[in-house]
């Protein structure tokens, strides 16, 4: 790891006049998302009050703790983003979030839920030939490879024998019972 | 030792593990050895595979994965200028020229010495050093656990790659993840948010694979594939013997180094082959030139790298707190074995521990014999194309949760855990320590509870030498980042004076 991958807090400030990125404060936001989410989930648990037994400050301690020090961690990073920028004279877009970036990312994610909804309906080996061949096309075409006719047979017989090879070890090898 | 001696010969007679050992480090290896596979993501999607085997069967073939994937990373550096795992990022900076030369096989032959060396050393300091903490941390009680926790956790979170208070927040995170599930004192549930599975707590293996595996293939999705043409002349493998022993000082002073930063909490190897590195090009500015195929940076980087892989067991097998990201994925891997990684390891499971011992020496062997003459093979596997690779490890990443606790729950888990990590990491926030979190936090809890029961108040923390010299480090390194801040605005660097 080196110095400059260590965009810490007060490591950026040595960039004084680079405008601080969007993303800083959603990092910063997500954080206090999150804290408001775990922290409506304790108050509306009855039972996870404070200090109840003894001196056992109760299954709500650390849970409470970890949920103020993200919350305000979070409102930190905010207000320490947003005082730069104002020092910088604006935010600036990273580029991370695109959508040349992140369309195929967003339909592998979806890929892997219709996947998983797969497992549960079809069982693991129609599931994943449906998964896995339609992958091993879209992984051929983004390294910019062309498609040719042999491609028809080729592709689908390697993504069978990645779905058979992992299903002969995972079954027969380790005695998984797959859905 | 002597009690070590009948585990050791059971396992190294075996033929079948012999044979386990061999695939591991091969495996390891080749995933290593491929650009965007990580060690941690090697580790992650090759766990299940250990589910069915004894512990110590289990911990041989993990091992050998693990360290497989470490000599692997300085297979892609070194013939296509791309480090396989962030070990080998300086490797590539001699390793690189030197294959363009035409002396690929020099220079994997320098970094397979290099490697063997380094992990012999890291091996000698875990035999060394181990038992050694182990006896200083069984006078551990509660209190002192709880604030190794805390101190583990800081460092971790401090030593992650990018932003530190990030990090910090996101270890605060994995620890709020940890006690997702019932409380282990009232059996109250948290966090479950009317979700019945989520009762039983967040599994680290499913955890894992979706945080090194699935978000890994989704960062690597974002821009076209390149596959890059590997230098396929490797030329001669043998260096003059003389070239060899002209490294002789590096290897040692690398070694050295790569021990003390693999103990450090999360310094990890990178941090390892960096200072290794520039140690040697500091002590050789005047006679040497870095960084146009000098085999003593590739000695140095490589030597450093492999040390700190033993070294970063100390810490995990003594204190229960992992070394790095691939320790921690190795954590999961104890728990399912039903192993508590921490002092009574030694007394409760020396056979464990020797096995481990025995893994790790078994591997180093293992990777300097298959390692010279499959060369040619790594180097034409470089350019197998990838879509067999991303494919097989996402259906891994499926299978190898489910296969847990055979439960599809783990699956969504995993799924869910993957697109978070990966959108965490494009806004900047280190999803390691939220690993580190998970792990450390549930052992926080349980010894911070116990403390405050037995002890009736916080005072206790503050009378015990070992908790304040920890607290005080803690302190020390939480306050790092606000050092920081107060340098730059009242002491300016002299850059920004200018700007």
């Amino acid at each position: 790891m080196s110095i400059e991958q260590r965009g810490s807090l007060a490591g950026r400030q040595d960039r004084a006049a680079e405008r601080p990125a969007v993303v800083e404060v959603v990092a910063g936001a997500l954080f206090v998302v999150i804290a408001a989410v775990g922290g409506w989930s304790l108050l509306t648990n009855p039972y996870l009050e404070l200090g109840q037994v003894g001196s056992d400050p109760g299954p709500g301690f650390v849970p409470w703790l970890g949920v103020w020090a993200i919350g305000l961690g979070g409102l930190a990073q905010i207000a320490s983003v947003l005082m730069r920028a104002r020092a910088a004279g604006g935010l600036r877009g990273s580029g991370e979030f695109v959508p040349a970036r992140l369309w195929l990312p967003v339909l592998l994610i979806v890929s892997m839920v219709l996947y998983y909804a797969a497992l549960r309906a079809l069982g693991f080996i129609p599931a994943s030939l449906l998964f896995a061949v339609p992958w091993v096309a879209i992984i051929h075409w983004r390294t910019g490879e062309r498609f040719t006719a042999r491609h028809l047979v080729q592709l689908p017989l390697e993504a069978s024998l990645i779905v058979a090879a992992i299903y002969v070890v995972f079954h027969y090898g380790i005695q998984i019972q797959f859905p | 030792m002597t009690e070590f001696l009948p585990v050791a010969l059971q396992l190294l007679t075996d033929p079948g593990t012999l044979a386990l050992a061999c695939l591991a480090t091969f495996l390891g290896i080749v995933l290593g050895a491929l650009p965007g596979i990580s060690s941690t993501m090697t580790l992650a999607v090759l766990l299940p595979f250990s589910f069915s085997m004894s512990p110590g069967v289990g911990m041989v073939f993990l091992i050998g994965a693990f360290y497989g994937s470490v000599y692997g990373g300085s297979v892609s550096a070194i013939l296509l200028n791309i480090p396989g795992t962030p070990g080998s990022m300086v490797t590539q900076l001699d390793g690189y020229p030197l294959a363009r030369r035409g002396e690929a096989g020099k220079a994997l032959t320098y970094a397979l010495l290099a490697s063997t060396f380094g992990g012999i050393v890291g091996l000698t300091a875990l035999v060394v050093f181990a038992p050694t903490l182990a006896r200083a941390a069984f006078a551990f009680q509660s209190p002192e656990y709880a604030v190794l926790m805390i101190f583990g956790l800081s460092m971790l979170a401090y030593a992650s790659p990018g932003s530190t208070f990030l990090g910090i927040l996101a270890g605060v995170l994995g620890l709020l993840l940890g006690t997702v599930g019932l409380d282990m004192i009232t059996n109250l549930s948290r966090f479950d948010f009317g979700v019945s599975r989520l009762q039983a707590g967040i599994n680290l293996i499913p955890f894992a694979v979706g945080i090194f595996g699935f978000a890994e293939i989704l960062r690597l999705l974002e821009q076209p594939i390149v596959v890059e043409k590997a230098a396929t002349r490797i030329g001669s493998v043998w260096p003059k013997f003389t070239e060899v022993i002209r490294t002789w000082a590096t290897a040692v002073r690398s070694a050295i180094a790569g021990v003390i930063v693999g103990i450090i909490p999360a310094a990890g190897s990178a941090i390892a082959v960096s200072m290794s590195y520039a140690q040697e090009k500091k002590l050789y500015e005047k006679t040497e030139k870095f960084g146009s195929g000098n085999p003593r940076g590739i000695v140095a980087a490589e030597t450093g790298n492999n040390a700190a892989v033993g070294a970063a067991l100390i810490p995990l097998l003594t204190l229960g707190i992992p070394g790095d990201t691939m320790t921690a994925v190795l954590v999961g891997a104890l728990l399912i074995h039903g192993l508590q990684p921490g002092p009574k390891l030694f007394t409760d499971h020396p056979d464990f521990v020797a096995a481990i011992y025995l893994a790790l020496a078994l591997t180093i062997l293992l990777t300097f014999l298959l390692a010279l003459p499959l060369m040619r093979i790594f180097a034409r596997l470089l350019s197998a194309p990838p879509r067999f690779l991303y494919v097989g490890v996402l259906v891994l990443c499926v299978t190898g949760s489910f296969a847990v606790q055979n439960a599809l729950f783990d699956v969504l888990l995993m799924i869910f855990f993957g697109g978070a990590g990966y959108f965490m990491l494009k806004l900047g926030i280190p999803t390691s320590p939220i690993m580190f979190g998970l792990v450390l936090g549930p052992l926080l809890e349980e010894n911070l509870r116990r403390t405050l029961i037995v002890y009736g108040d916080w005072a206790v923390f503050f009378q015990r030498p070992v908790t304040i010299g920890m607290l005080a480090v803690t302190a020390v390194v939480l306050m790092l980042p606000l050092v920081d801040i107060a340098r730059h605005r009242f002491w300016p660097s002299p850059v920004a004076r200018h700007d």
